[in-house]
């Protein structure tokens, strides 16, 4: 009999015929499904009862995924064998409606339960997707579910959502309409078995129908003829002879074995599904072995596209073609004709550039046009140095970064990537839960440091705010890092990337040892491995770009103004003196890098363009630029970074670890010029 | 920062509405940056050129990209 019994027994049909498809809404009680109707139909709606009953049944048309669906919203039930008129109408509603889209809504705290639910529907043989609702309740109470990893075991859609605060609620809409058979079946008693097989025995009936006749559903008699009952009864009273509990515990607890071994399936499946090359690279690329030489591919194109397409081409045709050439020469000659006073710029290449002489005894009309003309086109300029570094060297490669980095996110890497240094992580025997925010960090090194609040103890947060602030460049930062790589060999390269990993695993390896290994995973839904779309990475990279405008260059003019006030002032040369030890003896650079370190205390990616420039220009050769590179890499990332390690630490511990930074990554500058002379390597 | 717009997490994937700031960060309130409120993932948010662009584009495109909303 199943559905067709119920819709051939039926009395009335319970909701209007005709139409759109309908997509019927079912779940327990109290699990969102009233606020998920309200979130997809978004209109008027329509409540009527359900026939012979006080039950109301809400109802509206709505777009869901691209097309038209009566969104049906049915009474809350704990099962498809009923126990209120609520259940019966929900279970009827189900079952009178084949063709439609079926979504079962569920707590995802409250798994159990949710699956019990799920195993019902499967076995009356209707295609639902699983919305596993209150994800963010569930995420607060550490019972987070793996919904990609259930999906597969079930193999039906499971969407983890939030209804309350809107989450995931489009993915629903478009796995809504494209519900699926759950390949999973419970194994009941052998009894319970044979019976199902006697009763459905030449009739077209589903395992649910025959089960609920098993486990004495009398809502159903009705429904059936009455020269059908006697056999039915009688097969119902031999399997219950055979079975020592009443057949309707001995189902349910079958269902309630069949779900724990669901939970135990799902919690393993994903290893076991790779069936193409997509899902063979997204699996080698989560290996906590294989992913490796997999990141070191993904760093190498990084380097190719970035450091020597990005930071070769791109700067030259800005920086040489436009900057050196068009704009900085233009508005020397501006401010020359509007702030007149006497001095001769430097002429190189048959190019004006801002440097100057001869500007002595000047009158204080002079002295003022001066202040202007140096503000805007002097040494330490907001064009000659501030939009020049900004624009024409950082800018091209940041953009190319971007690109790059779009099309790891588009592709579904990071996650992977995310997934991968867990394991290896784990491995070494630190906290699953320290990895996120490094992975993090790789967008904002400012937030990823406040997200170390998810961690239990303080020392981990600490660890986690040293390894962040020391080896996790944001975005913006990593693309002029690249610029610098460009140009270097392979060896330099590999010695630089060597001390950033080396680090990190240092640091994570000490950290293994003084904090407690305790598991406390994360759960991240892994999306396939997917081809990047080229509209979606150009929005991206635009999004970027002007982001980077907006706040990377105020803090360039900033560190510029910076410098021209200690330059006038005669405090740079003082400072310059003051490190030279460091900067000239210790780390083998030119005193001017002091400017770049200077800098980089605003942002990290202002002092690397800072060395980039120099790079440029000529004034670094290899291992002073692996030296500068080394010692820009492992600095504080900016300014908003430290004030949140400040805050977040408490200003004792902040400041520790700023020392601690510093000293480090200058140390290491040290230890590293000292060996390459010691010696004698070029990296040439 | 507040918005109503709708975001997919380039990171865990949630697909989100709206996006509100986190108090402790300096940037707060005045900064291009989304914060997935799942996983924490911090992503730039559409600006001005990005939309101007898709005014000019709107009549040659059928949906709208899946990164932003």
């Amino acid at each position: 009999m199943s559905q067709l019994a119920l819709q051939r027994c039926h009395p009335t049909a319970e909701l209007p015929t005709g139409g759109p498809r309908k997509l019927l809404l079912i779940g327990n009680p109290n699990v969102g499904k009233s606020l998920l109707f309200g979130f997809l139909t978004k209109r008027y709606v329509t409540v009527s009862n359900y026939p012979g009953t006080t039950v109301e049944i809400t109802s509206a048309k709505a777009t869901i995924g691209g097309e038209q669906r009566l969104v049906v919203d049915t009474p809350g039930t704990n099962g498809l064998i009923p126990q209120s008129d609520d259940e019966r109408v929900a279970r009827d509603i189900l079952l009178n409606s084949p063709g439609a889209d079926v979504v079962q809504v569920g707590d995802m705290s409250n798994i159990r339960r949710t699956l019990l639910l799920s195993l019902q529907i499967a076995e009356y043989g209707v295609p639902f997707t699983l919305c596993l609702n209150m994800s963010d309740e569930a995420r607060e109470r550490n019972s987070e579910v793996d919904a990609t990893a259930l999906s597969e075991t079930l193999g039906i859609p499971v969407v983890a959502t939030s209804a309350l605060r809107r989450w995931n609620l489009e993915r629903l809409k478009r796995e809504a309409v494209r519900p699926a058979l759950a390949r999973v079946t419970t194994q009941y008693p052998e009894a319970i078995e044979e019976g199902i097989a006697e009763i459905s025995r030449g009739e077209e009936l589903t395992r649910g129908f025959a089960l609920a006749i098993l486990a004495g559903d009398e809502t159903l008699t009705p429904f059936i003829a009455e020269e059908k009952r006697p056999r039915l009864d009688a097969i119902r009273q031999e399997v219950q002879r055979k079975v020592r509990l009443p057949l309707s515990v001995a189902i349910a607890n079958a269902r309630v074995a069949a779900v724990d071994k669901l939970l135990g399936e799902a919690s393993t499946q994903k290893a076991a599904s790779r069936s193409n090359f997509r899902d063979w690279l997204g699996g080698i690329s989560m290996h906590p072995i294989w992913g490796v030489p997999v990141l070191a591919f993904v760093l190498y194109v990084a380097w190719w596209f970035v450091g020597k397409f990005g930071a070769g081409q791109m700067v030259d045709l800005l920086e040489s073609k436009i900057f050196e050439q068009h704009v900085n020469v233009w508005t020397i000659q501006l401010l020359d004709f509007l702030a007149r006073f006497p001095h001769q710029h430097a002429i190189e290449e048959k190019l004006i550039r801002a440097a100057y002489t001869g500007a002595a005894g000047l009158t204080f009309t002079q002295q003022v046009a001066k202040f202007f003309h140096d503000i805007v086109v002097g040494p330490y300029g907001i064009v000659t140095m501030a939009l020049t570094y900004a624009i024409a060297i950082v800018l091209p490669v940041v953009i190319t970064f971007f690109f790059f980095f779009g099309v790891l996110e588009d592709s579904g890497y990071l996650p992977r990537l995310a997934v991968m240094l867990n394991r290896l992580f784990r491995k070494m025997g630190l906290n699953g839960k320290a990895v996120l925010p490094m992975v993090l960090g790789l967008g904002c090194d400012t937030m990823a440091t406040l997200t170390t609040r998810i961690l239990e103890t303080k020392k981990e947060a600490t660890i986690v705010t040293i390894l962040l602030a020391l080896g996790v460049p944001c975005s913006a930062q990593l693309g002029v890092i690249m610029a610098m790589l460009g140009p270097l060999s392979f060896t330099a390269v590999a010695i630089w990337l060597s001390v950033i990993v080396g680090t990190i695993f240092l640091v994570g390896y000490l950290a293994a040892k003084v904090v407690p290994g305790e598991a406390g995973d994360f759960i991240l839904e892994i999306p396939p491995i997917r081809i990047p779309r080229l509209s979606n990475i150009t929005i991206k990279v635009l999004a970027r770009t002007e982001w980077y405008l907006k706040e990377a260059v105020p803090l360039f003019i900033i560190g510029t103004l910076l410098l021209y006030v200690l330059d006038a002032t005669q405090m740079l040369s003082r400072i310059q003196q003051i490190m030279s030890p460091l900067v000239v003896a210790g780390l083998g650079l030119p005193a001017e890098a002091s400017n770049a370190f200077l800098i980089g205390f605003l942002r990290r990616d202002y002092g690397a363009a800072g060395l980039f420039a120099m790079q440029r220009a000529g004034q670094l050769n290899a291992v002073q630029t692996v030296v500068s590179l080394t010692v820009i890499t492992l600095f504080i990332p900016c300014i908003a970074n430290l004030l949140v390690i400040l805050k977040e630490r408490g200003t004792r511990m902040g400041l520790a670890i700023a020392g601690f930074i510093i000293v480090y990554s200058f140390g290491i500058g040290v230890v590293m010029n000292v060996v390459f002379k010691a010696f004698k390597v070029t990296l040439s | 920062m507040i918005d109503e717009h709708q975001y997919d997490c380039p990171l865990c994937g949630l697909d989100f509405f709206g996006a509100t700031c986190h108090s402790a960060c300096p940037m707060s309130g005045d900064c291009a940056m989304v914060r997935c409120p799942r996983c924490g993932y911090e992503f730039v948010q559409e600006g001005s050129i990005v939309a101007m662009l898709r005014r000019f584009t709107a009549p040659w495109r059928k949906h709208d990209s899946p990164g932003h909303r």
